[in-house]
């Protein structure tokens, strides 16, 4: 069998690890640009997993399991660091909106610490507190290292004989007899049997041109990032009045970004001063010592956007054969993606969907068994 | 508003004393800490983030952000802070336990091949490891600072105020425009501020060149100026600049902006070339003539060409040994090197000898090897043009063999959109190039905004830059100007890195400083990993992610990557600048914004 994922991210990469983990034969990846270049290394690198639905958290939960697991194999230290993440509060909904879905956390085996403003105070006395009613905090949560990981699924990929295509746009996917066949590159054609598009953002282009159409759209985010300090800030951060989050990385870079309106589509990969502004006030209002602080870059990335916050992965089965779709992370997409690699690959050799990935079938759109994620962070 | 002023300022200053580990030292308040430092031969600045390497500042530029030195209670650049009477300047000469042990494995590699594939090893590691780097503290420090964000309004804005930018503002002007001129030194005028040799090619004497210049600007209303500022980039809604001094963000409004920031003078790739001692070749004449600071008796300069000769000249002149090396024989420099005094071709390898300081230089040769007792090592074989802001503005670079990444530009100066460059940062090598181009850029951006009536003037201009480019024998500049009409790339050729001076690759030879990334980390990634792209070396170390944002790295990366895996430059390519392309702190952010 051929098989070709498209797009080399951390989705592309893992699902090409998993395929030629099980033998799946012929496996090529094409990639537009470099390996990693496309919303991977934009990501910041953080994951988690708390979420509102069941379906989310216990995918998360499995996946960051699979990815330590995987990690000893690495040629590349993915530098996992279980930091937690707090959540900030500002109002009783918020608090009780937490407190009715930690019931559901603690059956999965991720029960976190609800905090008051003096316990926020004594564990992290560079939190202003002021306004805060309280907290929630998330220890199982952390970052990792993007490059990283990518770079260890992208050396254990070649390694297993998987075919690498840098800079090889995909222009267009022959289908004949509702199944796929070729795809067009800039350098010819390949025939193939199995195309998986693993294209983040850039998928909706894809699709369109075989006349699928799933309702999710890309939405540019951006990110800020300071000079490196003294390490202080161990979890992330997340303001949930402001909309605002931070966090130190292990470098010692403080990351943060906040909400901010960004017309939806592919717009270019710029930040804006206005957003910069934005969360340098909210920022240094809830931790102050961070006023001395400098912004030395900023950059965007694009988090794909599905209806119901949730990824999207495997096929409908009036699509035509052989097409599989890995995409629509809604912007946790590094966290879900070495479990989506390895139930894809399963369900593209055996056939069989595996119950983990069910409630991610495409087909919920049309079913209306939407997931109802609303825990989005930036 | 207070903060413009015309950029002359009285250089005296008044004498100060500013402490150092405790000890009383003397300063003058119109020269930067570094300075007054580096003077009274305490030249250490501060440790470096990963190795606790003793550091001290390679060049003046506030942009240059490699060391920050302990002043007060705040960490900052101390070439950008000038002295004050009771200053206080720590720097903490230990080196803590674990990194006394641990350094050896420490190397930019350690990320992704010593440590720990045992999950609960890690998890004890990645504590110590998080604690462990040098890095300035921000938590203890109290934010007593306030800020404030300024809108400026201006017809064009021209960025830098040397030679290129002052003509391009004074020509601007003269059409009735008005004009802001943004330069990160205190005061205009550039290069032709401390370089005191005439410029080649100009009629007039390097005195009477800027006095006329700086004249005509300061009497002209329609220019204002902006010094001790940092142009900070494109944001997509707004250009910035901002001031330490002021503690201010300006918000730049114009229709057209004139990027004349110059050149880079790049470190010299060498062993130890870190240490204490080690400058840019403008800061070398910055120091000796505009600060004249007594830099020591003897010096070596790395790099044989006219500019090294002016140096060498300039240093001799106030009194300083001059011993000038180079990997390869220039062909068309040899006969003034008599001039100089001694000169060592042909060199294989450098390495500085010292800890806290320069004291000896070690040269291997094709003929032997020779050790010299040397005060300070002058870096200047290869300068780049300033590319930061171009490269942020995403505009397309090429290599030029001999030249570096050059911006692609068009005979009218033009880059893209409403933006155009002028000087050294397209790339020319000679001041009445410069000139030239000031005044090109100048009227390219004024008929842009509609003074159409300049057309024949430009037209003829561009002939005399054409004539000028001929005669000067400027023949890559017509491929650049190719490049520009085409979106095909032409490929250059592999060229050896100018600045390289080590045989193989060295654990203490450093291309990043501010991530401690040797050239042996490089090498191992570009072999080990296979990986050629400087973007994806990026991405596996860290180089160019410091705080000079790549200002000093990139293209020495970039050709050191490519001279490993003998790819032309083009193909390794540089990575993309990111705004703003110097920090900027959240107090002025967060400041608010005033009229």
């Amino acid at each position: 069998m051929r098989i070709a994922v498209i797009g080399g991210g951390i989705t592309g990469l893992s699902i090409a690890y998993n395929l030629a983990v099980r033998d799946a034969g012929e496996i090529h990846l094409f990639e537009k640009n470099w390996i990693t270049y496309g919303s991977s290394t934009r990501s910041g690198a953080r994951f988690r997993v708390h979420f509102w639905t069941e379906e989310n958290s216990r995918f998360a939960i499995e996946s960051i399991k699979r990815l330590e697991k995987l990690a000893g194999k690495m040629e590349w230290n993915p530098i996992i660091y279980r930091g937690g993440y707090i959540w900030l509060l500002f109002n009783e909904h918020q608090i009780e909106r937490f407190k009715e879905t930690s019931k559901m956390w603690s059956k999965l085996g991720v029960q976190g610490v609800f905090l008051e403003p003096e316990e926020i105070r004594e564990r992290y006395s560079y939190i202003n507190v002021d306004d805060v009613l309280g907290a929630f905090y998330g220890p199982q949560d952390g970052s990792l290292h993007h490059d990283y990981v990518c770079f260890g699924y992208y050396s254990l990929a070649k390694k297993l004989g998987v075919i690498f295509h840098e800079l090889t746009p995909i222009n267009d996917i022959n289908i004949v007899d509702n199944k796929v066949k070729q795809l067009k590159t800039l350098n010819g054609v390949v025939d193939v049997d199995v195309v998986v598009l693993a294209t983040g953002a850039w998928t909706n282009e894809l699709l369109e041109k075989i006349g699928i159409r799933l309702s999710t759209e890309p939405v540019r985010k951006e990110v800020c990032l300071t000079e490196p300090y003294h390490h202080f800030i161990d979890p992330l951060i997340i303001d949930m009045g402001s909309g605002a989050y931070v966090g130190q990385t292990l470098k010692g870079e403080i990351l943060g970004s906040i909400d901010y309106p960004t017309p939806p589509g592919l717009i270019k990969l710029e930040t804006r001063l206005e957003f910069v502004i934005k969360w340098a006030k909210a920022i240094t209002k809830r931790i102050p010592s961070l006023k001395n602080a400098r912004i030395m870059r900023t950059w965007a990335g694009y988090y794909m956007m599905s209806t119901d916050n949730s990824h999207i992965m495997g096929r409908e089965p009036e699509w035509p054969e052989g097409l599989y779709v890995a995409y629509g992370y809604s912007g946790h997409g590094f966290m879900m993606a070495p479990l989506v690699g390895e139930l894809l690959a399963e369900n593209i050799l055996t056939g069989k969907t595996p119950e983990l990935m069910r409630p991610f079938l495409p087909t919920r759109f049309k079913e209306n068994k939407l997931i109802q994620e609303k825990l989005v962070i930036g | 508003m207070d903060n413009f002023f015309n950029g002359i300022r009285d250089r005296q200053g008044e004498k100060v004393s500013i402490f150092y580990c405790g000890r009383n030292i003397e300063g003058y308040s119109s020269e930067p800490v570094s300075l007054a430092l580096y003077s009274k031969g305490y030249k250490v600045l501060g440790r470096s983030k990963k190795l606790y390497r003793f550091r001290g500042f390679y060049s003046l530029d506030p942009q240059d952000r490699i060391v920050l030195t302990k002043i007060g209670d705040e960490y900052v650049n101390a070439c950008e802070i000038y002295c004050q009477d009771g200053q206080n300047i720590e720097v903490d000469f230990s080196t803590p336990f674990l990194v006394k042990v641990f350094s050896p494995l420490l190397d930019g590699y350690f990320q992704h091949r010593r440590f720990v594939k045992n999950r609960i090893l890690w998890r004890l590691a990645v504590d110590k490891i998080k604690q462990m780097a040098n890095h300035p503290e921000v938590r203890h420090i109290e934010a007593r600072k306030t800020g404030r964000i300024i809108r400026v309004a201006s017809d064009i804005v021209v960025v830098g105020g040397g030679l290129a930018g002052l003509t391009a503002a004074y020509t601007v002007s003269q059409l009735g425009l008005k004009t802001l001129i943004i330069d990160k030194s205190i005061e205009l005028g550039g290069r032709l501020r401390y370089d005191y040799m005439d410029v080649p090619g100009v009629p007039v004497s390097r005195e009477y060149l800027l006095e006329d210049i700086l004249t005509k600007i300061s009497s002209d209303g329609n220019i204002k100026t902006l010094t001790r500022t940092i142009f900070t980039g494109f944001f997509e809604d707004y250009p910035t600049a901002y001031s330490q001094e002021e503690r201010t963000l300006y918000i730049l409004k114009a229709k057209g902006f004139i990027i004349a920031t110059g050149v880079v003078d790049l470190p010299c790739i060498f062993r130890n070339n870190d240490i204490p001692g080690i400058f840019s070749a403008s800061t070398v004449l910055e120091m000796v003539n505009r600060y004249r600071v007594k830099l020591g008796e003897k010096s070596l300069i790395i790099g044989l060409s006219q500019n090294s000769l002016r140096i060498a000249e300039q240093l001799k002149r106030s009194g300083i040994d001059v011993v000038m090396v180079d990997n390869s024989r220039s062909q068309s420099i040899q006969s003034d090197l008599s001039r100089v005094g001694e000169c060592i071709v042909n060199v294989r390898e450098i390495e500085a000898v010292g800890r806290k300081c320069v004291e000896k230089a070690n040269i291997i040769h094709d003929d032997g090897r020779d050790r010299l007792e040397v005060d300070f090592i002058v870096c200047s074989a290869f300068s780049n043009p300033d590319i930061l802001i171009l490269n942020q503005l995403d505009s397309r670079l090429i290599y030029i063999g001999g030249v570096g990444f050059v911006p692609v530009h068009d005979e009218y100066m033009h880059l893209k959109d409403n933006i155009f460059i002028a000087g050294g940062v397209s790339g020319s090598p000679y001041s009445i190039l410069h000139l030239i181009e000031g005044e090109i850029a100048a009227l390219s951006a004024a008929y842009k905004l509609g003074a159409k009536e300049v057309e024949p003037l430009i037209e003829e201009k561009i002939k005399e830059y054409r004539t000028k480019l001929n005669e000067m024998n400027v023949k890559w500049k017509n491929k650049v100007f190719r490049n520009s009409r085409s979106e095909l790339i032409e490929n250059s050729s592999f060229t050896y890195p100018p600045t390289l001076f080590i045989e193989r690759p060295r654990r203490d030879a450093f291309i990043c400083f501010c991530e401690d990334i040797t050239t042996e980390d490089i090498s191992r990634t570009v072999h080990e990993k296979g990986y050629t792209l400087l973007e994806l070396v990026k991405r596996s170390l860290g180089v160019c992610t410091g705080r000079c944002q790549g200002r000093l790295c990139m293209v020495n990366a970039a050709l050191y990557v490519s001279y490993l895996s003998n790819l032309d430059p083009s193909q390794v390519g540089l990575t993309k600048a990111r705004a703003p392309v110097t920090s900027i702190p959240l107090y002025i952010l967060a400041g608010g914004e005033e009229e």
